[in-house]
């Protein structure tokens, strides 16, 4: 068979030209095209920002890098990012001589700018060559139910209070100090207790605490606010060689060690962090259903998983996942050192908390450390979130 | 295979010949009365990494004046030094080592590949991936060489294969240590939100894989499921762990984030 094959793009028709098919191999006979020219957007990670909140967007430039010639040395090789109309500010992480791996996973750090909330965003990125496509199957995060779908989400955020203690009596006002408050609906809570609403602009608002009939109860678990708590445990200034590993993560001792706190929007860390390094998150697990649930992880170096099996309870962790050997960012089917990263299956109920821990250690070059988590159910077919199948040869 | 008789505390050194240039490469010192590990840290850096770009192994086998083989190192009278590369070499590394002794006494004798043993072939040629959408249709891609990277590999299927135009990620499982031990590939099909039909790896027609009885298989370790899997674990799904009392606010039903872990009331 012998046909002309026309290709049309924006309208415009270009010169067809002429391909032959051999009689005998008719059914192999396929049209192929590559988009090689339009960067593809994977997703963004976290999805889940808030203003001045940091994020990566991870992208493949397909072929894009070999048409950028001469590019200006105060320019990045793409125009910008955005979450929604709002600018992902690369200034303070991306060098303007960083190249970008053709056909292959590239990530760009960026510090979110002023977005207000909203349940879903969608995501952009121009370049040179025009505007990235976006890969759907991997950029859509959709909730347990499947009502609710984002490729990203802006959430209100607190930077700070104007008290961190109250009185049984009540009667304090409370101002809080953010982002995304320029609206009535805010429901305000201090130790279980509603704090009536008073005044509300973008970026702050204000409260009356009430009385309270006894005091807080402290040094218990409480649960806090979304993501997680992380630790980023920096031991490359010791002076002894005394480096951080799994069995000194906790350790305060050594005074050229650095400890800094911060909020991880879902279980993972950043990737390429540095040497010498260790990270701790703790958080609580939210089951969404009642389900049989198993964790996965993936890291470089070493990591480790502990959990809770009694929701609400802290104090009995028990380790579910230990891995000794790095993996490629979120390979969690690796078997070359003869342990899974899968941990056995763990009954949850729905809406209750479990405690959930992950260490991971660093010794020299890339780092990274990712949980996931699969859920058993049958119902929804099709769901965004569906386990996708893995192959092997 | 390295045998030392009457092994003593004083040292020797290992001079390897390449075949082709007939430069030597020494390892470093090591003990006549040396233990596997200490002998494999001599000749693994300076001499199987640096000249033939492999790890190795070293196992050792003591015999006392009796002839039989003992564990106890203080009665050894000879000791047998077994040395092979992890990666399969199509050629000898080295068909001549002196053992130069430095303080030793003991009397030591080297046994080349070309008489301890070779390789077992390695593996070489070509394979290409046949690909199967959920419809059935079948695709190939190009012939690959067998050193193609599982990023290399998963390009090549992405860009030849119907259907799956960034629908899928490789993922190396270093199972073999070297591509010339094994081919060992993930391919997770983190785009295609439906169950593909079983890719296979083929070798190729016009360069045939081969090296020391090639099999080959092709497995589904992740079946595509209705189950939910998200990685990793999302916002919705964790909240901080505090020990105070915090406050805790929403906006239009959407909590809101503490960024600087500081809502202890």
């Amino acid at each position: 068979m012998t046909f002309d094959l026309y290709l049309k793009v924006d309208h415009e028709l270009y010169e067809p030209f002429e391909a032959h098919c051999a009689s005998n191999r008719m059914h192999k006979c396929q049209v192929i095209y590559q988009k090689a020219y339009t960067p593809v957007i994977y997703e963004l990670s976290p999805p889940v920002v808030y203003y001045q909140s940091i994020t990566s967007l991870w992208f493949n430039p397909k072929a894009t890098t070999n048409l950028i010639r001469d590019l200006p040395s105060d320019e990045m090789s793409f125009l910008n990012a955005k979450v929604g109309g709002t600018l992902i500010d690369y200034e303070e992480r991306v060098d303007f001589d960083d190249n970008y791996g053709n056909w292959n996973w590239n990530y760009v750090i960026g510090q979110v700018g002023d977005v207000m909330p909203n349940t879903s965003y969608p995501l952009s990125m121009m370049w040179e060559v025009g505007k990235a496509g976006i890969q759907e199957q991997m950029a859509t995060k959709c909730s347990y139910d499947n009502q609710t779908c984002y490729m990203s989400k802006a959430v209100p955020v607190i930077f700070s209070q104007s008290s961190n203690v109250g009185f049984t009596t009540g009667g304090q006002s409370l101002t809080v100090k953010g982002w995304g408050f320029n609206t009535p609906n805010i429901t305000a809570t201090v130790d279980g207790q509603n704090c009536t609403v008073t005044s509300y602009q973008k970026d702050q608002f204000t409260c009356d605490v009430p009385p309270k009939a006894n005091i807080s109860t402290v040094d218990v678990p409480h649960i806090g606010a979304g993501g997680m708590r992380r630790t980023l445990v920096n031991s490359s200034q010791s002076t002894n060689n005394n480096f951080v590993w799994f069995h000194n993560i906790e350790s305060t001792s050594d005074s050229a060690w650095t400890r800094t706190e911060s909020l991880s929007m879902e279980f993972m860390t950043p990737n390429n962090e540095g040497s010498r390094l260790a990270n701790i998150l703790k958080g609580w697990f939210k089951a969404p259903a009642t389900a049989r649930y198993r964790f996965y992880m993936a890291c470089d170096d070493i990591c480790k998983l502990f959990l809770d099996h009694e929701s609400g309870s802290s104090s009995n962790k028990t380790q579910i996942l230990r891995v000794v050997r790095g993996s490629s960012h979120k390979d969690y089917w690796s078997r070359q050192d003869g342990e899974t990263r899968i941990s056995d299956w763990v009954n949850m109920t729905a809406g209750q908390h479990y405690y959930i821990e992950g260490h991971q250690a660093e010794a020299l070059h890339g780092d990274h450390l990712s949980v996931a988590v699969e859920i058993e159910q049958t119902e929804m077919v099709g769901h965004m979130q569906a386990m996708r199948e893995v192959q092997r040869f | 295979m390295i045998t030392v008789l009457n092994p003593d505390n004083g040292q020797y050194i290992l001079n390897f010949q390449d075949p082709s240039t007939l430069k030597y490469t020494a390892s470093s010192a090591v003990k006549a009365n040396a233990d596997a590990n200490t002998f494999k840290n001599a000749v693994e850096r300076p001499y199987c990494l640096r000249k033939l770009g492999s790890w190795c192994s070293v196992s050792l086998e003591m015999f006392d004046a009796a002839g039989n083989v003992t564990t106890t190192a203080a009665d050894s009278v000879k000791n047998v030094y077994t040395m092979k590369i992890s990666r399969l070499r199509g050629s000898v590394g080295s068909n001549k080592v002196i053992a130069a002794k430095t303080t030793t006494t003991s009397q030591i004798t080297v046994e080349t590949p070309s008489t301890a043993g070779q390789s077992s072939p390695p593996l070489s040629g070509k394979f290409k991936i046949k690909c199967i959408d959920a419809d059935g249709f079948e695709s190939f891609t190009e012939d690959m060489a067998y050193d193609r990277h599982a990023l290399n590999i998963n390009l090549n299927i992405m860009n030849q294969c119907s259907m799956m135009y960034d629908r899928s990620t490789g993922y190396e499982s270093y199972t073999h240590g070297w591509k010339q031990n094994g081919i060992d590939v993930f391919i997770r099909f983190s785009g295609l939100n439906e169950n593909p039909g079983q890719f296979e790896l083929i070798s190729s027609e016009a360069d045939p894989l081969s090296g020391d009885n090639v099999t080959i298989s092709s497995t589904t370790v992740q079946e595509y499921s209705t189950n939910l899997f998200y990685q990793p674990i999302p916002y919705e799904f964790l909240h901080t762990y505090e020990t105070k009392p915090q406050l805790i606010v929403t906006v239009n039903n959407e909590m809101a984030v503490c960024h600087n872990l500081t809502c202890d009331f």
